[in-house]
This record gives C-alpha cells, structure tokens and sequence, in this order.
C-alpha cells in the first residue's frame, strides 16, 4: 500500500516504523529540516520537503495514487487542510489528527470521528488516551483495554494475581466463558500464544479477547483488583477533562488536580460532579491533606513528562493501589514499567494504532499491536475462494502462534469454536504473531483450484 | 541495554548475501559459456571448469560469512558506519572472488589476478594482462565482462533491487556505494528506485548487446561488449579493443551507448515516473554534459583532422574519443600515440570530470564541478561586495553549505589521494612520473586505458605490490573515497 504521512514529529516517526515493518510504500512530507535529517538517516522512506498542506508538495509526494494519506503535524488546521487536498488530488483515504482543546468534544467526546469536513477519519489521540485510561479505572486491574469490529468485541490484558483461581491450572479446563477466548501470554517479557495444554502462572500478563460480557464475568477470578470508586487525575489539560467527564458519568469519584486557579474554575464550571483542586499534582502535602492514598486508581496526565512521572511514583508510594500515566517520549514506556507503575499510555501510540488501523489492503487489515509489536491484531475478510471458506477450524491446519479470535458475520460477531464454519463474506479477527502471520494469511488466500 | 555488537560481526550477514549474489552471477556466466559454447562460439565445454571450480568456494565464503553473523538479530541496525565497513569488504571480497577463475584457468599470479577483478567489479577496464586473445579462454573473458557489468551500476544496488525490504540497512549500504551530491524534490525510497534503475540499466544492457549482434558481432563478443559498455568499464575480448572490428557502425553505436551510460540513471527514474521528457532539459548537470560531449567532440574533430582526412572519420574518433574518456569506459579504437598534446590534454581533462553523479561512470562527476565552479564564481563576486549575501543554486534550488563542504572535500580529497598514490606508485616500482600519474589517474577515475603508462594499454609491467595498491585506487574512486576513508577513522570499529 502506497501511504504517504505528513509531519514526522515523535508520533510520525513512531508510524513510520510500523508502516514499514508491514512493508508499505511510505512517503514522507515534512517542512523542519532536522525532522527531514533524521528521518532521512533512518528509514528508506521517500521524502519531500516542505509545507504539508501545499497542494504542489503534496502532489509531489505522490498523493494522486496514495491508498491512504496521514496527517500529523503539530497543526490541527494544517492536518485537516492536508487531508482535504490529498483526497483532491486523488488520494484514496486521508485521515488526520487533531490535539486542540477545541476538538476535545470531536465524536461526542469519543475522540474519533469519520467524515469531519470531507476528511476520512478526524481522530485526538489525547481524547483516546483519556477514554483507554476511564476503561481501564473501570476495569478490574486491565492495564490495556482495546476496542476491535466497531466495538463488539474487545482486547484486555490482565496480570494474573497469585491468587487467582484460574492460576497454575491447565486452560482447557479453566471452564471459560464460550464468547472469549485466552489469546496470548506474556511471560518473563516474552509473549506467546497458548494452546488447550498451556497453564497461566502467577505473574503472566494475558491477553483476553472476546465479547465484553464475557470477559467482564472472568476478569475479577484472574486479578485481585476491585473496579476503582475513587480517582484522582493530575492534570486540566485535554486528556484530564477528557476523563473527568467519562469517569464522572459512570458513578465514580473523581478528584482533579490542576495547578492553575483559571483552568481549575473553569473545569469546576464544566463538571459539577467533580472536585476540582487547585495545586501541585507533586505536592506530597497537598496530596495528604486530599487523602489521595484513598483512591484506588491515580492518573497522571498533564503535558508534562516529569510531572507525571513524579506524581505517578508519589502516588504508589503513598499507596494508591493502581496508577496510570501519560508518556509523551514512547521510548520510556519499558522504563516506566520497571519502576512500578502500573499503566502507561501515550498520545503518540494512540495515533500509531489508528493508522495502522486504517491500512486496509485487499485481504488483510491491522487493528491493532500487542506488546510491542510482538503479535498482533489483525482482521481478515474471507473470500469466496479463499482456501478456508466453508471449512471448520477444525479442519484447517493453523500455525501456531495465530488463533482466530472473533468470526464477524451477517448476524453479528461470534468467538468460534472448533467447529464453527467460516463462511464466505464473513470476516476474522485473528491474533497472530509475526512469525506465523505468512502461514496463517495462506489460508485466506485464493486456492490453486 | 546491552552493548551494541562488534561491527564485523553486524555486516557479515549483508556481505556473505552479495558474495552470494555475485557467486550467482559466476554460476550463470558459466551456464552462458556453456550455452555458447554448445552454439559453436566457444572451445570446448571444458573452457568453463575454471568458473564452475570457484563458485563453490565463492558460496563457501558467503556461507560462511552468513554463520559468521548468526547471532546478530535480524532487526539489528545497519548504521553509516556499519554500512561503510560492510561496502568497502564488500569491494575487497569481490575483488578476492573474482581472482578465483583467473588464478584457476590462466596460472594469473594473485596480485595480478585482483588487479584484474578489482578493475572488473569497479568498471574500471585497466588490465594486467598485456595478450588477453592468447592468455584468457572464452569463459573468463566473458567473466571479466560480467564483472564489469555486476559492478557497474552496484552490486549493492543489485542486492538492494532483488532483496526489497532490506530497509534502512540496505539504504545506508546504498548511500555508501554510491554518493550522491544533491537531491532536490521528491527523494525516493531506495528499495523502489534501485529495482527501477536496475531495470533501465539492464533494458540498456540488452539493447546494447542486439545492435552489436546486428552489427556483425558474434554472440560472443556482442554479449562481452555489450555488458562492458553498459557497465562503462572497458574490458574487451580483444587486445586492440573495438578497434579490432574495423567496423565504423560499431564504434557509433559504442559511443551512443558510453554516453548513455554516462548520464545520471535517477533522471532515468524521474522520467519514467513522471513521463516527462522535460526532466532532461531541467537538469543543469544534464545540460553540462551534453554541452561538454559537444565542445570536446569539435574540438578532438578539428585536432584529428589532419590525421584522418575526411571529415566524417574525424569526427567519429572525436566523438569515440569523448564518450570513452568522459565516461571513464576505457574502449580504445586507435594509439593514442599519434594524437597531439593538445588533444591527450583534453582527454585527460575529461578522465578528471567524468560522467554525471549517480551514473555508471566515474571521474569527480559533472555536478560536483559545477557546484565549485559556480561556488569559486560566488567567491569572486563576494570579493568585490562583501555585503551581498551569494547563494549558489543548482537546478533553481539553493546548495546547503553542508553540500558546498562536501563538494569542496571532495575535490581535496581526490587531488589530496592522487598525490599520495603517484608518488607511492613512483616510489615502488620508480617508474617515471608521467607514467606514474597516467596510472593514478586511470584508477581513481575508473578510466582504464589512458595515454600515459608505460607505452603500452595495459598494467602488466606494474609489480605485484603497486598492482595492489592501484586495485585500492580503483576501490577508493569507486566508492568516491569518503566511504573508504571512514572505513580508516577508529569511530567505525569502536563502540
């Protein structure tokens, strides 16, 4: 697929990387020369410097016949701009991001909205991070909870508490829901995707997918975590607001944390349901004196990498039983594990995803990437003569390392079992790791005969 | 994080592949020997074992190299250092492969048998043999074609066109081989452009070998001649070069295709990308060339007409004269020993500037001259107005500084490189000057024959240590020094 990406910040550089790792046709827009520089020095990507909304520059970038078009500029206005004028020139899908305040409410405050001023696909990643980190609060300990087929089934990783009843038994006999499936194991950093014999440890992280009801029923046996009922958020900005107002919604007890008086009336005026105060997120006093040690979940998400690193360690010390923060610089996301807490999210990936999301190809289309692009989502439309088409799982040989995880069909969205028949037209979600993911394409492909 | 991994073990996997892929090419002049053969144009099928004897060893090699860097992650960065290294023994080692048939199937000492694959591999075309017709079977002459031709546009390059996905690696590898002076516009990915090239180069290729087949050549020497003149190397079948045709059609026709092979084949790409003919008549470098092949051809006209007489014949060995002096191929038609001083200057003249940047031939490359000369121009007026800011641009676009020290580096280094070697080579084997120099700047402008050394077009009489010194010279301009020369700097090896 021919993408051309325009404005190679953190985010951009970030896409960049996976777009190739899937071997597409990435051509670069960028105006800042050391953004060209670096981006020169490290990917095998076409470049074309200059303004990214320029319908001459975008033109030479190869817009005409570009598949999908990115625009991730620092720039709102020149994002949508971009877009527009690529899906002019011919483009066949354009998608931009925004990260004003102003779009905060884009979709209904989801984030992501389709067909905003003729533009595919308008998304605010920090809208994004804020709706992961309220399902998350919501969860019972889920460090990612992924959405997949329009929101009928969805992904979350869990840790497995020692004392979970499902811990050091054999998962064919763990008598799991029949809507979700265990789609892949993290242990000791190393994921891999079990079979009916394989046993959960505690201390692995698991991947859950399948239908929402389904894993909400097993999710409290797996972790000893209670759905938070108190939140404390540090930080007014886009994302904090963001997630006052969903957590606020949702019978939770929000405090939010800003130190600047201004943004805190106003954020007051905004959400009668939640305490806004005025002060230092870092402030170990002013934490005490608000009794955040109560809460049960803290997210830390202003603009600011060290503030949120500091109120997040401040947080756990003090004895908030799970807390989340925002990174802005990806490359610190191992290291923020490391050090003990427990969710990190990033704007930057929530824009990777969606591109990666919108990379459709005849046959295959990404929705998403585990950990740390070890497997990943994908889902595959079945073809008429697709080698698989009209047969059970059962009957085909599936490489290890890939497990098809939902079957969407006219008739809604199953988990499939062995003996379930994939139809043509139906479409599967299948986790694969990247090693399998030529064998397991195979079968959806055209047969010989 | 754990400490990165020693540079030889990181570009092992990348140069055990190219060994590989140029061990193919043996393999399949081998297969084209025995096809030829079988047609009645070769000897005897057993003309060809010299090259079915070393491509087990060259796949050896490769393999080895392969084991070598085993453990080294498939993901591992390929950086510009990493890349430099992995290019300059990549050089070395085809030098060493390529020596296998000729030590094998002539008795060719070591050092000449390098000398030779050396100038094979780097299209250069000076050779150490001074009898080819009697020395070299019909398979190994074919083979020195081959390499001439493998080595031509890049062997990287090749590598990078049939192995897509090589990615950033493959891209610093790219840059490394083949130094490009600036680029404006639309800068494409590698993985793409190198799969367009290699195809223009091989539609030229082809089209070169049928127009000397329909000359009159046998399949043979047209399939020789033609991947030599793609390549721009040199390297003929017979000792008098094309001369030996006595065939006027033929040295048009090997002019029309050096001077091909001489333009930059990215403008190639951008026409065939943007179907504009006008991407030519824009390129500033495009229309230097054009405007010196010219000049040079009426001036060489009028110097050799009292030598030849007709006008027509003049002007068909000016014309020759220029398209294998200006793109560094090497083809000889006559002795340069009638000539006048006034003409072997302007040959000499042109062995310095060479082809345009990106193209097969070699040389310091017209870009690169007339950025300096059109810096030098800036210089001057800067003098007179100090206050007036000067911007030197190329193709309407401004040359960053960056480019202009670079450029200007350039010219040092070669000037700098070409001292150093003459007097090296003098000092070895304390040949005269001028036939120290005529070598010198035969190698590092990946010339070939020129009218200096020795009297004779050939390297035979050099020893073995300054036959292998010269090999580097040929590595060194082929590279256009800086990838070489950081090979040198301790940066590269300690990390």
């Amino acid at each position: 697929m021919r993408v051309v990406v325009v404005g190679v910040g953190r985010a951009g550089r970030g896409v960049l990387a996976t777009l190739l790792a899937q071997h597409h046709l990435v051509t670069v827009v960028d105006n800042d020369p050391s953004s060209v520089a670096f981006v020169e020095e490290h990917f095998d990507v076409g470049i074309v410097a200059g303004y990214g909304a320029n319908p001459k520059v975008l033109a030479d970038a190869g817009c005409a016949d570009a598949d999908l078009v990115v625009a991730l500029t620092d720039q709102d206005e020149t994002n949508l701009v971009a877009a527009q004028t690529a899906l002019s020139l011919g483009a066949r899908r354009a998608i931009a991001r925004v990260q004003g305040e102003g779009w905060a409410d884009l979709g209904g405050g989801d984030g992501i909205q389709p067909g905003v001023l003729g533009v595919n696909l308008v998304f605010h990643p920090r809208v994004l991070v804020a709706r992961e980190m309220a399902r998350v609060a919501r969860s019972h300990g889920a460090l990612e909870v992924i959405d997949l087929a329009e929101d009928a089934i969805e992904v979350v990783k869990l840790p497995v508490a020692g004392s979970s009843r499902y811990a050091s038994k054999v998962l064919s006999r763990l008598g799991l829901p029949r809507d979700m499936i265990v789609g892949a194991v993290v242990r000791d950093g190393e994921l891999f995707v079990p079979g009916g014999a394989d046993v959960l440890l505690p201390g692995d992280e698991v991947y859950l997918l399948g239908r929402r009801e389904a894993i909400d029923a097993v999710q409290e046996h797996i972790t000893d975590v209670a759905v938070a009922g108190r939140v404390a958020i540090v930080g007014g900005g886009v994302t904090g607001f963001a997630l006052a107002r969903m957590l606020s919604g949702m019978d939770t007890r929000v405090m939010l944390i800003d130190k600047d008086p201004d943004v805190a009336e106003r954020l007051a005026e905004e959400l009668p349901k939640v305490t806004v105060i005025v002060g230092d997120g870092t402030d170990l006093e002013l934490m005490r004196e608000h009794r955040v040690e109560d809460c049960d979940f803290l997210a830390a998400v202003t603009e600011d990498e060290e503030v949120n690193l500091l109120a997040g360690l401040l947080a756990s010390k003090l004895g908030v039983k799970r807390v989340a923060t925002v990174v802005h610089r990806t490359e610190f996301h191992a290291i923020y594990h490391q050090i003990g807490i427990d969710v990190v999210l990033s704007p930057h990936t929530m824009a990777e995803e969606q591109v990666v999301r919108n990379c459709r190809d005849e046959l295959v289309r990404s929705l998403t990437v585990l950990g740390g692009g070890a497997a990943e989502v994908v889902e595959l439309v079945v073809g008429p003569q697709a080698r698989i088409a009209g047969k059970t799982l059962m009957q085909v040989r599936f490489p290890r390392g890939a497990i098809v995880c939902a079957l969407v069909k006219g008739t809604g969205v199953v988990v499939p079992r062995g003996s379930d028949i994939i139809e043509p037209g139906d479409t599967a979600v299948v986790l694969t790791t990247p090693e399998a993911f030529d064998a397991m394409a195979w079968h959806f492909k055209k047969g010989l005969f | 994080m754990g400490s990165s991994p020693a540079t030889h073990r990181v570009v092992a996997r990348p140069v055990g592949m190219v060994v590989l892929v140029a061990t193919a090419a043996m393999v399949l002049t081998g297969l084209a020997s025995v096809g030829l053969s079988v047609a009645g144009e070769h000897g005897s099928l057993l003309d060809a074992l010299p090259l079915w004897l070393s491509a087990p060893l060259g796949v050896l090699l490769g393999l080895f190299l392969l084991y070598w860097g085993r453990d080294i992650p498939r993901d591992q960065a390929i950086d510009r250092g990493h890349a430099s290294v992995a290019v300059v023994a990549i050089w070395t080692l085809l030098g060493v492969l390529g020596s296998l048939p000729l030590i094998i199937g002539a008795g060719t000492g070591p050092a000449a048998a390098f000398f030779e694959a050396v100038s094979g591999f780097t299209a250069t075309g000076a050779t150490a043999y001074g009898d080819i017709e009697g020395t070299l079977s019909h398979p190994l002459v074919l083979w020195r074609a081959v390499m001439h031709w493998v080595g031509g546009m890049g062997v990287v390059l090749l590598f990078v066109a049939i192995l897509p996905n090589v990615g950033v690696g493959g891209k610093n590898m790219f840059k490394s081989e083949m130094p490009s002076v600036q680029q404006g516009g639309l800068r494409p990915r590698v993985s793409e452009t190198s799969g367009v090239i290699w195809r223009v180069y091989v539609g030229v290729t082809i089209a070169c070998v049928l127009t000397y087949r329909l000359l009159g050549m046998d399949g043979h020497d047209a399939l020789a001649h033609g991947l030599s003149t793609g390549a721009t190397g040199g390297f003929s079948t017979r000792d008098a070069s094309l001369g030996a045709f006595e065939n006027p059609a033929l040295e048009w026709a090997a002019a029309f295709f050096m001077l091909v092979g001489g333009v930059n084949y990215g403008l190639y790409y951008v026409v065939i990308r943007t179907r504009k003919l006008r991407v030519f008549t824009r390129s500033l470098e495009f229309r230097t060339y054009v405007a010196i092949i010219f000049s040079f051809s009426l001036i060489l006209t009028l110097l050799f007409l009292p030598l030849h007489g007709d006008v027509l014949t003049a002007l068909r060995y000016a014309v020759f004269r220029v398209a294998t002096s200006l793109t560094s191929t090497g083809f000889g038609i006559d002795d340069h020993a009638v000539y006048p001083g006034l003409a072997l200057a302007l040959m000499v003249v042109m062995n310095f500037v060479g082809g345009c940047a990106g193209s097969t031939s070699g040389g310091m490359k017209v870009a690169r001259l007339v950025i300096l000369a059109k810096a030098a121009a800036a210089q001057v007026r800067k003098s007179i107005r100090p206050a007036v800011v000067q911007v030197v641009r190329l193709d309407h676009r401004p040359v960053s500084k960056a480019v202009l020290l670079d450029v200007a580096a350039f010219f040092f280094v070669y000037l700098a490189s070409m001292v150093v070697l003459v007097a090296l080579v003098a000092g070895i084997d304390g040949v005269p000057l001028p036939t120290a120099f005529g070598a010198v700047l035969s190698v590092l402008s990946n010339m070939g024959p020129n009218p200096f050394y020795l009297g004779a077009d050939n390297f035979s009489a050099f020893s073995a240590p300054a036959k292998v010194l010269l090999s580097f010279g040929m590595i060194l301009g082929r590279l256009e020094f800086f990838t070489v020369l950081a090979v040198l700097t301790p940066e590269v090896w300690r990390r």
